[in-house]
């Protein structure tokens, strides 16, 4: 009986570990599984997103209770008003929504 | 361009990142498939098409996640990571149903006829590997199969590193027991 040491058992392990496997058609099987590709909607959906939170926030703008605040901020940017509250508050939502925007469409 | 087997396997990532490039892809699943799967195949037990339904949930994932990949890791560490939670949720999902499963009951029967020595040896190693507890097998099939240091294997299997170090030594000192008494039993045989 051959002696089984550390050396031994070592270098079957590594030698069963580096036998290679016939593929006997395991990548195509992979290839076949691979959900269909998404790369010609990718700017479709950034549109789709920014488009989204622009609308929600026309949206936000004109019927939630902070809208008219919003549409005071916007003309008071129009008449060259300065920093009024109502123009910071409109600047800050803008800000949020463009960024949430941002982050949104370019996440994978 | 097409991928060939000197593209790097960085080359061979940004080809598909950069291009959706599936060819890319293909070979990155050729290139890694024997590894991917060897390891699977110890890990459970012997079981060849569970084995291979893993390694294919492997690679599928790792299509689906390639944007992840940080080039920070040997590419095929990261495969491996990917193959051994697929394995532990499996494992997981199937405890569940078999709870009265007899932990240490061999995964193989006994072949009647003799295979050549090399490849008897290399059952007998499987049948061995098949015995451990899952943990010690994690152990080896990573330290050895996957060719992880201790510490990567510790982080990846969610062990202290001690208890790795002590898996992989009570590991061996059975499948050395183990394979010194399917040796004698072949000897015996061979003299009757």
């Amino acid at each position: 009986m051959s002696e089984r040491n550390d050396d031994w058992l070592d270098r079957q392990l590594r030698e069963d570990a580096r036998r290679v496997l016939d593929d006997a058609g395991f990548t195509n099987g992979v290839i076949s599984a691979l959900p269909p590709s998404l790369a010609p909607y990718a700017g479709l959906k950034t549109w789709l997103i920014l488009g989204s939170t622009a609308l929600g926030g026309l949206l936000a703008a004109l019927f939630a209770p902070i809208g008219p605040l919003v549409i005071e901020g916007v003309t008071q940017l129009v008449n060259f008003r300065g920093m009024t509250p109502s123009f910071t508050a409109m600047l800050a939502m803008t800000v949020v929504l463009a960024v949430s925007g941002y982050v949104l469409a370019t996440d994978d | 361009m097409l991928p060939d087997a000197a593209s790097s396997d960085a080359d061979l990532i940004f080809a598909v990142l950069e291009r959706d490039d599936r060819r890319a892809f293909e070979e990155i699943v050729r290139r890694h498939q024997s590894q991917v799967r060897t390891v699977l195949r110890r890990l459970t037990k012997g079981d060849n098409a569970l084995a291979d339904d893993l390694a294919q949930e492997t690679f599928v994932l790792a299509w689906r996640n390639l944007n992840r990949f940080r080039f920070e890791a040997r590419f095929s560490t990261w495969l491996y990571r990917i193959a051994f939670n697929a394995w532990q949720s499996d494992a997981r999902k199937r405890r569940e149903v078999l709870l009265d499963s007899d932990e240490d009951m061999p995964a193989f029967e006994v072949a009647d006829t003799q295979p050549p020595v090399d490849a008897a040896s290399r059952i007998d190693l499987e049948r061995a590997i098949a015995t451990l507890s899952d943990g010690e097998r994690a152990a080896i099939a990573a330290c050895y199969y996957a060719d992880m240091s201790h510490e990567e294997a510790a982080e990846m299997l969610g062990l202290p590193l001690g208890t790795v170090k002590t898996h992989i030594l009570r590991a061996k000192a059975k499948l050395k027991a183990r394979l010194s008494h399917a040796d004698a039993k072949a000897t015996k045989g061979r003299e009757s």
